[in-house]
């Protein structure tokens, strides 16, 4: 060891420049794909607003603050001056690896219509069998032609929240008959969309009267 | 070597999941399907690309000691600048396909184990070369692996059900103790095959020597 000449700086120096041109290029990218990723997001949004929220002409959005203090985005669709409905979108930092967006169309009273998973890091094959909603095809489909699905793709672990409303505590993870809410394997992933559903429609259920004021607020602008 | 070989050592004789045994961690967590298995070789054979590509424009440059920190930087940028750019530009279809791959394969060590045992050593085309074959192979066996495990869990292939009346999964083989029992089976049948081929031809059959021997990653003598 003694033998050999270790020279510090110099090493240091280059692995400084090395990690300062990624940094450079990095926050170059990071800006420059910065406008471009929010359109793309938006995007998704509206499709995802669409699917889970009736038929609507416009729709208004209002961040309320959780028990927990996490911020809820709340969407207020109307048609014409009528609400039909509320959705709405938490990022739920208890996902198996990130953050996990959910977002719940909910009933005027604040209960769950249906829910899908907006964005995710989750496993593929186990976490995002619970996120994601694909339609089964089976080889008869295939053949057949196969009639065009419209509306939502089934998902048996997001579909348990359908018309379930918050009431004091979280839901647990049940089985009850063929329905079920979590899955084996992706336990993280269910309790966190869990979680993130609740929030949703406990923090609705506590603001009815918030969300119904802003509809009374903008229709006398 | 010729420039074929190259390219198709990765297929077969030095495949990076079946006898260089690299990547275990994407290969066994996300191959419950054929679909994700083919998502996951996709993406991680465009990012061995870029990064073989960078590694070994740089290899005359970068000192010998600090080799493995330069590449962690090099390539977990490059991944994320691919993860942006792709976020940005790709149609929604295709990052929404591949997007979720794309943050698993900076800690994939295949990109790692290739920068250090070719690109730091060869020249730029070689690189290419090495990154599609070495890319190709970890799909393929990949899919295969990922092919396996859905048939068996639920009876479908690509997300399409092929036995119709299938409604219960096979959970083993959905979660990580099936992926270790059917690589498991996949690594004996590798092994069973070259010893035949082996035998045949009357000698017995070695494994490609990638043992400590001829391993350099501890050689950090002092040349920098």
């Amino acid at each position: 060891m003694g033998a050999q000449k270790i020279n510090i700086p110099k090493l240091g120096i280059f692995l400084g420049v090395i990690a300062a041109i990624a940094a450079g290029l990095l926050s170059f990218v990071s800006i420059s794909t910065e406008a471009a990723i929010k359109v793309n997001l938006q995007k998704k949004t509206d499709a995802a607003l669409e699917q889970v929220l009736p038929t609507f002409d416009k729709v208004e959005s209002v961040t309320i603050r959780s028990e927990l203090d996490w911020p809820v985005k709340f969407y207020i669709a109307r048609k014409g001056d009528e609400i039909v409905g509320y959705a709405g979108e938490v990022i739920t930092p208890e996902g198996f690896s990130g953050d996990i967006t959910v977002m719940a169309g909910l009933e005027l009273d604040g209960s769950v219509r249906s829910v899908i998973v907006t964005a995710n890091t989750e496993t593929p094959g186990l976490g995002t069998a619970v996120t994601d909603r694909k339609v089964q095809k089976t080889i008869v489909d295939l053949f057949k032609g196969g009639e065009a699905v419209t509306g939502l793709a089934p998902n048996v672990y997001l579909d348990w929240y359908g018309s379930k409303k918050a009431g004091s505590d979280r839901w647990p993870i049940v089985k009850d008959g063929e329905q079920i809410n979590g899955k084996t394997g992706a336990t993280i992933t269910s309790v966190a969309i869990g979680g993130a559903v609740y929030t949703i429609s406990k923090t609705a259920v506590d603001h009815l009267d918030g969300l119904s004021t802003l509809r009374q607020k903008d229709l006398t602008e | 070597m010729s420039a074929m070989n190259e390219f198709s050592k990765g297929l077969w004789r030095e495949n990076p999941v079946l006898v260089l045994l690299l990547g275990m961690c994407p290969t066994l967590a996300v191959t419950s399907s054929a679909t994700n298995g083919l998502g996951m070789g996709v993406a991680t054979m465009f990012v061995l690309m870029g990064s073989n590509i960078v590694i070994s424009a740089l290899r005359k440059i970068v000192p010998k000691k600090i080799r493995i920190p330069v590449y962690i930087v090099v390539i977990a940028t490059f991944v994320t600048v691919v993860d942006l750019l792709m976020q940005a530009y790709a149609p929604t279809a295709l990052y929404d396909a591949l997007g979720i791959f794309i943050p698993l394969i900076v800690v994939n060590c295949i990109v790692l184990g290739r920068a250090e045992a070719f690109a730091s050593k060869n020249g730029v085309g070689k690189s290419i070369l090495d990154a599609l074959g070495m890319g190709l192979g970890f799909t393929l066996a990949l899919v295969a692996l990922g092919g396996v495990r859905e048939f068996l869990a639920s009876g479908s292939l690509f997300e399409i059900k092929l036995i119709p009346g299938w409604t219960t999964d096979f959970m083993l083989m959905t979660s990580a103790p099936g992926a270790f029992i059917i690589l498991g089976l996949f690594l004996a049948g590798m092994n069973s095959m070259n010893m035949r081929k082996a035998k045949a031809q009357g000698k017995s059959y070695k494994s490609a020597s990638l043992d400590c021997s001829s391993c350099n990653i501890c050689d950090m003598g002092g040349k920098d």
